[in-house]
Protein backbone atom coordinates (compact mmCIF):
# COMPACT_ATOMS: atom_id res chain seq x y z
CA UNK A 1 0.00 0.00 0.00
CA UNK A 2 2.73 2.21 0.95
CA UNK A 3 4.72 1.36 -2.09
CA UNK A 4 1.94 2.51 -4.43
CA UNK A 5 1.53 5.51 -2.78
CA UNK A 6 4.94 6.17 -3.15
CA UNK A 7 4.91 5.39 -6.84
CA UNK A 8 2.27 7.64 -7.14
CA UNK A 9 3.73 10.39 -5.39
CA UNK A 10 7.25 10.17 -7.87
CA UNK A 11 4.56 10.20 -10.88
CA UNK A 12 3.50 13.32 -9.32
CA UNK A 13 6.43 14.77 -8.74
CA UNK A 14 7.95 13.78 -12.36
CA UNK A 15 4.54 15.29 -13.86
CA UNK A 16 5.36 18.62 -11.74
CA UNK A 17 8.60 19.13 -12.56
CA UNK A 18 8.01 18.50 -15.93
CA UNK A 19 5.44 21.54 -16.11
CA UNK A 20 7.03 23.33 -13.86
CA UNK A 21 10.83 23.33 -16.03
CA UNK A 22 8.70 23.87 -19.05
CA UNK A 23 7.10 26.86 -17.83
CA UNK A 24 10.53 28.21 -16.30
CA UNK A 25 11.29 31.60 -17.32
CA UNK A 26 15.37 32.15 -18.75
CA UNK A 27 17.10 34.31 -16.62
CA UNK A 28 19.45 35.11 -19.37
CA UNK A 29 23.22 34.96 -19.12
CA UNK A 30 25.83 37.65 -19.53
CA UNK A 31 28.52 35.18 -19.65
CA UNK A 32 30.35 34.70 -22.99
CA UNK A 33 29.16 31.66 -25.34
CA UNK A 34 31.30 28.90 -25.61
CA UNK A 35 32.30 28.96 -29.06
CA UNK A 36 32.49 25.75 -31.37
CA UNK A 37 35.64 24.51 -30.24
CA UNK A 38 34.76 23.98 -26.47
CA UNK A 39 30.92 23.32 -27.15
CA UNK A 40 32.57 20.00 -29.38
CA UNK A 41 35.03 19.40 -26.51
CA UNK A 42 31.99 19.21 -23.85
CA UNK A 43 30.07 16.79 -25.48
CA UNK A 44 32.92 14.36 -26.13
CA UNK A 45 33.28 14.47 -22.21
CA UNK A 46 36.86 16.04 -23.01
CA UNK A 47 36.82 18.90 -20.78
CA UNK A 48 38.00 18.95 -16.99
CA UNK A 49 36.24 19.10 -13.96
CA UNK A 50 36.07 23.25 -13.81
CA UNK A 51 35.80 23.71 -17.25
CA UNK A 52 33.10 21.06 -17.05
CA UNK A 53 31.27 22.81 -14.10
CA UNK A 54 30.98 26.13 -16.40
CA UNK A 55 30.12 25.12 -18.92
CA UNK A 56 27.15 22.54 -16.92
CA UNK A 57 26.31 26.17 -15.16
CA UNK A 58 26.24 28.29 -18.40
CA UNK A 59 23.80 25.50 -19.95
CA UNK A 60 21.36 25.99 -17.47
CA UNK A 61 21.22 29.66 -17.74
CA UNK A 62 21.30 29.78 -21.33
CA UNK A 63 18.65 27.97 -23.15
CA UNK A 64 20.32 28.98 -26.56
CA UNK A 65 23.67 26.86 -25.89
CA UNK A 66 21.55 24.30 -24.19
CA UNK A 67 19.45 23.77 -26.95
CA UNK A 68 22.27 23.62 -29.31
CA UNK A 69 24.09 21.14 -27.61
CA UNK A 70 20.99 18.83 -27.58
CA UNK A 71 20.04 19.41 -30.97
CA UNK A 72 23.97 18.50 -31.42
CA UNK A 73 23.54 15.30 -29.63
CA UNK A 74 20.39 14.14 -31.65
CA UNK A 75 22.09 14.71 -35.09
CA UNK A 76 24.67 12.77 -33.69
CA UNK A 77 22.14 9.99 -33.03
CA UNK A 78 20.58 10.65 -36.99
CA UNK A 79 24.16 10.45 -38.83
CA UNK A 80 25.44 7.32 -39.12
CA UNK A 81 29.24 8.10 -39.22
CA UNK A 82 29.72 4.13 -40.53
CA UNK A 83 29.12 5.48 -43.57
CA UNK A 84 32.22 8.16 -44.03
CA UNK A 85 34.84 5.93 -45.36
CA UNK A 86 37.07 8.62 -47.49
CA UNK A 87 36.10 9.39 -50.80
CA UNK A 88 37.78 7.93 -53.96
CA UNK A 89 40.79 9.80 -54.84
CA UNK A 90 39.66 13.15 -57.26
CA UNK A 91 43.44 14.07 -57.84
CA UNK A 92 44.27 17.48 -56.69
CA UNK A 93 41.62 19.24 -59.55
CA UNK A 94 38.85 19.51 -57.32
CA UNK A 95 40.79 21.23 -54.10
CA UNK A 96 42.40 23.29 -56.61
CA UNK A 97 39.51 25.14 -58.36
CA UNK A 98 37.65 24.81 -54.71
CA UNK A 99 40.44 26.89 -53.48
CA UNK A 100 40.62 29.58 -56.40
CA UNK A 101 37.22 29.51 -56.05
CA UNK A 102 37.43 30.54 -52.12
CA UNK A 103 40.45 32.77 -52.67
CA UNK A 104 38.54 35.10 -54.79
CA UNK A 105 35.88 35.92 -52.38
CA UNK A 106 38.66 36.49 -49.97
CA UNK A 107 37.67 40.73 -48.94
CA UNK A 108 40.41 42.68 -47.77
CA UNK A 109 40.33 44.46 -44.35
CA UNK A 110 38.34 46.73 -43.30
CA UNK A 111 38.29 48.96 -40.04
CA UNK A 112 34.69 47.36 -38.59
CA UNK A 113 36.62 43.88 -39.13
CA UNK A 114 39.05 44.27 -36.38
CA UNK A 115 38.17 42.36 -33.18
CA UNK A 116 40.22 42.42 -30.37
CA UNK A 117 41.69 39.56 -29.55
CA UNK A 118 41.33 37.49 -26.17
CA UNK A 119 44.57 38.16 -23.86
CA UNK A 120 46.97 36.03 -25.10
CA UNK A 121 50.26 37.12 -23.83
CA UNK A 122 52.76 37.58 -26.96
CA UNK A 123 55.28 38.23 -24.44
CA UNK A 124 55.29 34.63 -22.74
CA UNK A 125 54.48 33.12 -25.98
CA UNK A 126 58.24 34.63 -27.04
CA UNK A 127 59.33 33.87 -23.64
CA UNK A 128 57.79 30.24 -24.01
CA UNK A 129 59.36 29.49 -27.84
CA UNK A 130 62.63 30.87 -26.28
CA UNK A 131 62.90 28.25 -23.54
CA UNK A 132 61.40 25.11 -25.00
CA UNK A 133 63.45 25.91 -28.77
CA UNK A 134 66.82 25.05 -29.62
CA UNK A 135 65.75 27.24 -32.95
CA UNK A 136 65.38 31.27 -32.15
CA UNK A 137 62.02 32.40 -31.52
CA UNK A 138 59.99 33.59 -33.88
CA UNK A 139 57.32 35.88 -33.52
CA UNK A 140 55.47 35.47 -36.27
CA UNK A 141 56.04 32.83 -38.57
CA UNK A 142 53.58 33.77 -41.55
CA UNK A 143 50.95 35.85 -41.69
CA UNK A 144 48.48 33.32 -41.98
CA UNK A 145 49.97 31.96 -38.55
CA UNK A 146 49.32 34.70 -35.97
CA UNK A 147 48.60 33.56 -32.59
CA UNK A 148 45.94 35.87 -32.23
CA UNK A 149 43.87 34.98 -34.95
CA UNK A 150 42.83 31.47 -33.17
CA UNK A 151 40.24 33.52 -30.62
CA UNK A 152 39.08 36.01 -32.45
CA UNK A 153 35.10 35.83 -31.33
CA UNK A 154 33.34 38.02 -34.04
CA UNK A 155 30.44 38.37 -31.77
CA UNK B 1 31.33 30.83 -17.92
CA UNK B 2 34.28 33.17 -17.04
CA UNK B 3 35.13 34.88 -20.33
CA UNK B 4 38.85 33.27 -20.82
CA UNK B 5 39.04 36.30 -23.05
CA UNK B 6 39.69 38.41 -20.37
CA UNK B 7 41.61 36.94 -17.92
CA UNK B 8 44.99 37.99 -16.99
CA UNK B 9 47.87 35.02 -15.86
CA UNK B 10 48.92 36.71 -12.26
CA UNK B 11 52.50 37.91 -13.33
CA UNK B 12 54.21 36.64 -10.06
CA UNK B 13 52.36 33.26 -10.94
CA UNK B 14 53.93 33.60 -14.97
CA UNK B 15 57.25 32.35 -13.97
CA UNK B 16 55.75 29.12 -12.63
CA UNK B 17 53.73 28.56 -15.22
CA UNK B 18 56.16 28.90 -18.45
CA UNK B 19 58.34 26.06 -16.40
CA UNK B 20 55.82 23.99 -15.95
CA UNK B 21 54.78 24.80 -19.56
CA UNK B 22 58.61 24.00 -20.68
CA UNK B 23 58.67 20.83 -19.00
CA UNK B 24 55.33 19.84 -19.73
CA UNK B 25 55.56 20.35 -23.89
CA UNK B 26 58.52 18.38 -23.61
CA UNK B 27 57.30 15.59 -25.09
CA UNK B 28 55.32 17.33 -28.02
CA UNK B 29 58.35 16.99 -30.20
CA UNK B 30 56.98 13.59 -30.55
CA UNK B 31 54.39 14.38 -31.37
CA UNK B 32 55.29 16.68 -34.05
CA UNK B 33 57.29 14.45 -35.60
CA UNK B 34 54.38 11.95 -35.68
CA UNK B 35 52.24 13.99 -37.42
CA UNK B 36 54.96 15.00 -39.98
CA UNK B 37 55.57 11.41 -40.64
CA UNK B 38 51.71 11.13 -41.32
CA UNK B 39 51.46 14.10 -43.65
CA UNK B 40 54.89 14.48 -44.79
CA UNK B 41 53.83 16.59 -47.74
CA UNK B 42 52.57 19.78 -45.31
CA UNK B 43 54.83 22.84 -45.00
CA UNK B 44 54.09 23.26 -41.10
CA UNK B 45 56.99 24.36 -38.77
CA UNK B 46 57.45 22.42 -35.65
CA UNK B 47 57.31 26.34 -34.29
CA UNK B 48 53.77 26.89 -35.61
CA UNK B 49 52.59 23.69 -34.20
CA UNK B 50 53.88 24.40 -30.78
CA UNK B 51 52.04 27.56 -31.06
CA UNK B 52 48.99 26.24 -31.57
CA UNK B 53 49.49 23.74 -28.19
CA UNK B 54 50.54 25.97 -26.49
CA UNK B 55 47.24 28.13 -27.15
CA UNK B 56 45.41 24.80 -26.48
CA UNK B 57 46.84 24.78 -23.49
CA UNK B 58 46.33 28.14 -22.54
CA UNK B 59 42.85 28.39 -23.30
CA UNK B 60 41.74 25.01 -21.63
CA UNK B 61 44.15 24.91 -18.34
CA UNK B 62 44.38 28.56 -18.33
CA UNK B 63 41.66 30.51 -19.55
CA UNK B 64 38.99 29.04 -17.91
CA UNK B 65 38.02 26.19 -15.75
CA UNK B 66 41.15 26.46 -13.06
CA UNK B 67 40.04 29.69 -11.51
CA UNK B 68 43.84 30.94 -11.68
CA UNK B 69 45.39 28.32 -10.43
CA UNK B 70 48.10 27.56 -12.38
CA UNK B 71 48.63 24.13 -14.19
CA UNK B 72 51.36 21.37 -13.00
CA UNK B 73 53.90 20.21 -15.62
CA UNK B 74 51.76 16.60 -15.21
CA UNK B 75 49.03 18.75 -15.94
CA UNK B 76 50.06 20.20 -19.29
CA UNK B 77 52.01 16.57 -20.15
CA UNK B 78 48.33 15.08 -20.06
CA UNK B 79 46.52 17.65 -21.46
CA UNK B 80 48.58 17.30 -24.63
CA UNK B 81 48.81 13.78 -25.21
CA UNK B 82 45.09 13.77 -24.97
CA UNK B 83 44.82 16.39 -27.97
CA UNK B 84 44.26 15.28 -31.06
CA UNK B 85 47.48 16.04 -33.05
CA UNK B 86 47.37 14.69 -35.96
CA UNK B 87 43.77 16.33 -36.86
CA UNK B 88 45.22 19.43 -35.43
CA UNK B 89 48.01 19.28 -37.58
CA UNK B 90 45.94 18.98 -40.58
CA UNK B 91 44.00 21.78 -39.82
CA UNK B 92 46.69 24.34 -39.47
CA UNK B 93 47.86 23.22 -42.50
CA UNK B 94 44.59 24.16 -44.01
CA UNK B 95 44.31 27.38 -42.05
CA UNK B 96 47.37 28.18 -44.20
CA UNK B 97 45.70 27.16 -47.32
CA UNK B 98 47.95 24.49 -48.26
CA UNK B 99 46.46 22.33 -51.26
CA UNK B 100 47.68 19.29 -49.73
CA UNK B 101 46.03 19.17 -46.36
CA UNK B 102 43.03 20.60 -48.25
CA UNK B 103 43.12 17.29 -50.26
CA UNK B 104 42.89 15.48 -47.18
CA UNK B 105 40.67 17.08 -45.54
CA UNK B 106 38.16 17.36 -48.15
CA UNK B 107 38.84 13.48 -49.09
CA UNK B 108 37.94 12.83 -45.22
CA UNK B 109 35.12 14.74 -44.44
CA UNK B 110 33.29 16.14 -47.72
CA UNK B 111 30.99 13.49 -47.13
CA UNK B 112 30.59 14.01 -44.08
CA UNK B 113 29.71 17.58 -44.38
CA UNK B 114 27.22 17.00 -46.88
CA UNK B 115 25.45 14.46 -44.95
CA UNK B 116 25.38 16.90 -41.93
CA UNK B 117 24.12 19.48 -44.18
CA UNK B 118 21.08 17.96 -45.91
CA UNK B 119 20.14 16.32 -42.31
CA UNK B 120 20.16 19.82 -41.30
CA UNK B 121 17.89 21.55 -43.97
CA UNK B 122 14.65 21.50 -44.78
CA UNK B 123 13.16 25.02 -44.27
CA UNK B 124 13.56 26.91 -47.11
CA UNK B 125 17.71 26.01 -47.07
CA UNK B 126 19.25 24.48 -49.49
CA UNK B 127 22.25 21.76 -48.61
CA UNK B 128 24.40 23.37 -51.32
CA UNK B 129 24.63 26.52 -49.40
CA UNK B 130 25.16 25.51 -45.93
CA UNK B 131 27.81 23.28 -47.75
CA UNK B 132 28.87 26.49 -49.34
CA UNK B 133 29.15 28.39 -46.54
CA UNK B 134 30.76 25.81 -44.26
CA UNK B 135 33.65 25.89 -46.80
CA UNK B 136 34.04 29.17 -46.90
CA UNK B 137 34.09 29.93 -43.34
CA UNK B 138 37.27 27.34 -43.27
CA UNK B 139 38.96 28.86 -45.46
CA UNK B 140 37.92 32.32 -44.11
CA UNK B 141 37.55 34.75 -46.84
CA UNK B 142 37.35 37.73 -44.32
CA UNK B 143 40.68 39.19 -43.40
CA UNK B 144 41.99 41.51 -40.41
CA UNK B 145 45.45 43.36 -40.92
CA UNK B 146 46.12 41.18 -43.62
CA UNK B 147 45.51 37.60 -42.30
CA UNK B 148 42.65 35.79 -43.50
CA UNK B 149 40.43 34.31 -40.93
CA UNK B 150 40.27 30.73 -41.20
CA UNK B 151 37.75 28.83 -39.31
CA UNK B 152 40.24 26.33 -38.61
CA UNK B 153 42.51 28.19 -36.61
CA UNK B 154 40.02 28.00 -33.68
CA UNK B 155 39.86 24.35 -33.78
CA UNK B 156 42.41 23.52 -30.66
CA UNK B 157 42.47 19.51 -31.17
CA UNK B 158 40.57 19.02 -27.43
CA UNK B 159 37.74 17.08 -29.19
CA UNK B 160 37.75 15.13 -32.48
CA UNK B 161 38.13 17.75 -35.50
CA UNK B 162 34.56 15.63 -36.68
CA UNK B 163 33.20 16.68 -33.52
CA UNK B 164 34.40 20.14 -34.17
CA UNK B 165 32.96 20.32 -37.57
CA UNK B 166 29.27 19.00 -36.47
CA UNK B 167 29.39 22.13 -34.33
CA UNK B 168 30.74 24.81 -37.38
CA UNK B 169 28.13 22.63 -39.59
CA UNK B 170 25.04 23.71 -37.26
CA UNK B 171 26.26 27.16 -36.46
CA UNK B 172 26.59 27.90 -40.08
CA UNK B 173 23.33 26.17 -40.80
CA UNK B 174 21.30 28.14 -37.72
CA UNK B 175 23.17 31.65 -39.28
CA UNK B 176 21.83 31.02 -43.04
CA UNK B 177 18.29 30.52 -41.26
CA UNK B 178 18.74 33.11 -39.24
CA UNK B 179 19.73 35.49 -42.36
CA UNK B 180 17.00 34.45 -44.31
CA UNK B 181 14.39 34.72 -41.19
CA UNK B 182 15.03 37.47 -39.52
CA UNK B 183 11.91 38.38 -37.95
CA UNK B 184 10.97 34.99 -37.13
CA UNK B 185 12.93 33.28 -34.25
CA UNK B 186 14.55 29.92 -34.64
CA UNK B 187 13.09 27.64 -32.34
CA UNK B 188 13.96 24.30 -34.04
CA UNK B 189 16.29 23.89 -37.21
CA UNK B 190 16.05 19.94 -37.77
CA UNK B 191 13.09 18.30 -37.42
CA UNK B 192 13.32 17.40 -33.70
CA UNK B 193 13.04 18.58 -30.36
CA UNK B 194 10.72 21.58 -28.61
CA UNK B 195 12.38 24.35 -28.81
CA UNK B 196 13.46 26.92 -26.49
CA UNK B 197 11.64 26.89 -22.82
CA UNK B 198 8.10 28.27 -23.23
CA UNK B 199 7.59 31.23 -21.36
CA UNK B 200 4.17 30.49 -19.75
CA UNK B 201 3.42 31.28 -15.82
CA UNK B 202 0.89 28.86 -14.36
CA UNK B 203 -2.00 28.76 -14.62
CA UNK B 204 -4.15 31.63 -11.90
CA UNK B 205 -8.00 31.19 -12.84
CA UNK B 206 -9.54 27.99 -10.91
CA UNK B 207 -11.81 25.82 -12.88
CA UNK B 208 -15.31 24.68 -12.66
CA UNK B 209 -17.72 26.99 -11.88
CA UNK B 210 -19.26 24.78 -9.18
CA UNK B 211 -16.79 25.23 -6.62
CA UNK B 212 -17.69 26.95 -3.82
CA UNK B 213 -15.89 30.15 -2.85
CA UNK B 214 -13.95 28.55 -0.16
CA UNK B 215 -12.71 25.60 -1.79
CA UNK B 216 -11.10 28.61 -4.37
CA UNK B 217 -9.39 30.03 -1.66
CA UNK B 218 -8.08 26.94 0.10
CA UNK B 219 -7.69 25.17 -3.38
CA UNK B 220 -5.67 28.97 -3.92
CA UNK B 221 -3.24 28.64 -0.49
CA UNK B 222 -2.53 24.79 -1.50
CA UNK B 223 -1.69 25.54 -5.05
CA UNK B 224 0.43 28.78 -4.03
CA UNK B 225 2.79 26.65 -1.57
CA UNK B 226 2.99 23.81 -3.99
CA UNK B 227 4.94 26.40 -6.19
CA UNK B 228 7.07 27.76 -3.82
CA UNK B 229 7.91 24.48 -2.43
CA UNK B 230 8.74 22.66 -6.09
CA UNK B 231 10.69 25.96 -6.58
CA UNK B 232 12.70 25.92 -3.43
CA UNK B 233 13.01 22.16 -3.78
CA UNK B 234 14.71 22.46 -7.84
CA UNK B 235 17.06 25.50 -6.87
CA UNK B 236 18.71 23.23 -4.23
CA UNK B 237 19.85 20.83 -7.05
CA UNK B 238 23.02 21.13 -7.85
CA UNK B 239 24.21 22.42 -11.56
CA UNK B 240 24.37 18.58 -12.54
CA UNK B 241 21.05 17.38 -11.52
CA UNK B 242 19.28 20.59 -12.95
CA UNK B 243 21.28 19.88 -16.07
CA UNK B 244 20.03 16.56 -16.70
CA UNK B 245 16.44 17.49 -15.77
CA UNK B 246 16.49 20.44 -18.25
CA UNK B 247 17.58 18.04 -20.78
CA UNK B 248 15.31 15.32 -20.13
CA UNK B 249 12.22 17.49 -19.90
CA UNK B 250 12.70 21.03 -21.98
CA UNK B 251 14.77 19.78 -24.70
CA UNK B 252 13.31 16.44 -24.82
CA UNK B 253 16.44 14.79 -25.20
CA UNK B 254 15.79 10.59 -25.01
CA UNK B 255 17.49 8.51 -22.40
CA UNK B 256 19.93 7.30 -24.95
CA UNK B 257 20.54 10.50 -26.21
CA UNK B 258 21.54 11.87 -23.10
CA UNK B 259 23.41 8.46 -22.06
CA UNK B 260 25.45 9.35 -25.84
CA UNK B 261 26.67 12.72 -23.70
CA UNK B 262 28.38 11.29 -20.70
CA UNK B 263 29.40 7.88 -22.37
CA UNK B 264 33.17 9.31 -22.67
CA UNK B 265 35.34 7.73 -19.74
CA UNK B 266 36.46 10.89 -18.85
CA UNK B 267 33.04 13.11 -19.01
CA UNK B 268 32.95 15.19 -16.35
CA UNK B 269 29.17 15.36 -15.97
CA UNK B 270 29.29 11.32 -15.86
CA UNK B 271 32.20 10.77 -13.48
CA UNK B 272 29.86 13.39 -11.25
CA UNK B 273 27.14 11.28 -10.80
CA UNK B 274 29.26 8.41 -10.81
CA UNK B 275 30.81 9.65 -7.22
CA UNK B 276 26.90 10.14 -5.99
CA UNK B 277 26.22 6.92 -6.81
CA UNK B 278 27.43 3.96 -5.33
CA UNK B 279 26.24 0.86 -7.51
CA UNK B 280 27.75 3.07 -11.02
CA UNK B 281 31.33 2.44 -9.59
CA UNK B 282 31.24 -1.01 -10.43
CA UNK B 283 30.72 -0.59 -13.63
CA UNK B 284 33.20 2.11 -15.29
CA UNK B 285 32.65 1.35 -19.11
CA UNK B 286 29.76 2.49 -20.66
CA UNK B 287 26.38 4.10 -19.60
CA UNK B 288 23.28 2.96 -20.91
CA UNK B 289 20.00 4.03 -20.85
CA UNK B 290 19.31 2.72 -17.64
CA UNK B 291 22.12 4.41 -15.85
CA UNK B 292 21.01 7.93 -16.90
CA UNK B 293 17.28 6.66 -15.69
CA UNK B 294 18.39 6.12 -12.26
CA UNK B 295 20.47 9.33 -12.30
CA UNK B 296 17.06 10.99 -13.19
CA UNK B 297 15.07 8.17 -10.45
CA UNK B 298 17.35 9.95 -7.86
CA UNK B 299 17.11 13.60 -8.53
CA UNK B 300 13.09 13.14 -8.18
CA UNK B 301 13.63 11.48 -5.06
CA UNK B 302 15.24 14.44 -4.10
CA UNK B 303 13.00 16.63 -5.37
CA UNK B 304 10.45 14.65 -3.35
CA UNK B 305 12.16 14.67 -0.13
CA UNK B 306 12.93 18.36 0.30
CA UNK B 307 9.02 19.37 -0.91
CA UNK B 308 7.91 16.81 1.62
CA UNK B 309 10.07 19.09 4.45
CA UNK B 310 8.83 22.19 2.28
CA UNK B 311 6.02 22.21 2.93
CA UNK B 312 5.87 20.50 6.08
CA UNK B 313 8.32 23.00 7.95
CA UNK B 314 7.82 25.74 5.98
CA UNK B 315 4.09 26.16 5.43
CA UNK B 316 2.99 24.13 8.61
CA UNK B 317 1.45 21.08 6.17
CA UNK B 318 0.28 17.82 7.50
CA UNK B 319 0.79 14.88 5.03
CA UNK B 320 -3.04 14.69 4.20
CA UNK B 321 -2.68 18.43 2.78
CA UNK B 322 0.39 16.96 0.94
CA UNK B 323 -1.22 14.63 -0.39
CA UNK B 324 -3.38 17.21 -1.93
CA UNK B 325 -1.31 19.62 -2.68
CA UNK B 326 0.19 16.92 -4.93
CA UNK B 327 -3.15 16.23 -6.66
CA UNK B 328 -4.04 19.96 -7.15
CA UNK B 329 -0.71 20.71 -8.54
CA UNK B 330 -1.18 17.73 -11.49
CA UNK B 331 -5.01 18.77 -12.12
CA UNK B 332 -3.21 22.20 -13.36
CA UNK B 333 -0.64 21.17 -14.68
CA UNK B 334 -2.83 19.43 -16.95
CA UNK B 335 -5.17 21.67 -17.66
CA UNK B 336 -3.12 25.04 -17.19
CA UNK B 337 -1.51 24.62 -20.50
CA UNK B 338 -2.93 22.59 -22.65
CA UNK B 339 -2.34 20.73 -25.67
CA UNK B 340 1.31 22.06 -26.42
CA UNK B 341 2.15 20.16 -23.05
CA UNK B 342 0.51 16.78 -24.16
CA UNK B 343 2.69 17.56 -27.58
CA UNK B 344 5.98 17.69 -25.54
CA UNK B 345 4.92 15.24 -23.35
CA UNK B 346 4.24 12.21 -26.02
CA UNK B 347 7.55 13.30 -27.42
CA UNK B 348 9.53 13.23 -24.44
CA UNK B 349 7.76 10.18 -23.02
CA UNK B 350 6.19 7.97 -24.96
CA UNK B 351 8.82 6.61 -27.78
CA UNK B 352 9.63 3.51 -25.86
CA UNK B 353 11.94 4.88 -22.93
CA UNK B 354 13.81 2.34 -21.16
CA UNK B 355 12.47 2.83 -17.57
CA UNK B 356 9.79 5.00 -18.85
CA UNK B 357 9.11 8.70 -17.25
CA UNK B 358 5.34 8.28 -18.08
CA UNK B 359 3.47 10.53 -15.87
CA UNK B 360 1.22 8.16 -13.93
CA UNK B 361 -2.39 9.69 -12.86
CA UNK B 362 -2.23 13.07 -14.52
CA UNK B 363 -5.14 14.72 -15.61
Amino acid sequence: MKRESTKKEMAAIRYMIHHRLKTYTEVGTLDAHPDEDTVSAFLEGQLDEAGSSQMVSHLITCGSCRHTTAQLTRLDSQINTENDSPLKDEGLGRVRLLLEGLASRVMPSSVEDVVFAYQNPSELMTEVNESTSDEPAQTQSSPDTSGDVNETKPD
Amino acid sequence: MTDYRARLIDHSCASQYLHNLTVGTAELDAIYVRCAEAYPEFDLSREEFKEAVIGAVYKYLVGFGMEGEIPTAQEIRRFISELQGIDLYLTLACSRGDEQAWWHFDRQYRSFIERLAHQLVGRGLDANEVIDSVYVELYGTKTVDGVRQSKFRTYTGRGTLRGWLRTVISHAAVDLYRGRHDEIPLEDWSNSGDGMPARQGWRTEAHGSETSMLEKVARERYRSVTIAALDQSLATLDAHETLLLLYYHVEGLKLREIARIVEAPSSSIRRWFQRRSKRQRTSPTRVHESTVMRWLDNVYRKVSDRFRSELKDKHGLNPAEIDICLDIATEDFGQGVGLNLEKAESKSFSKGEAGSCQVEGAS
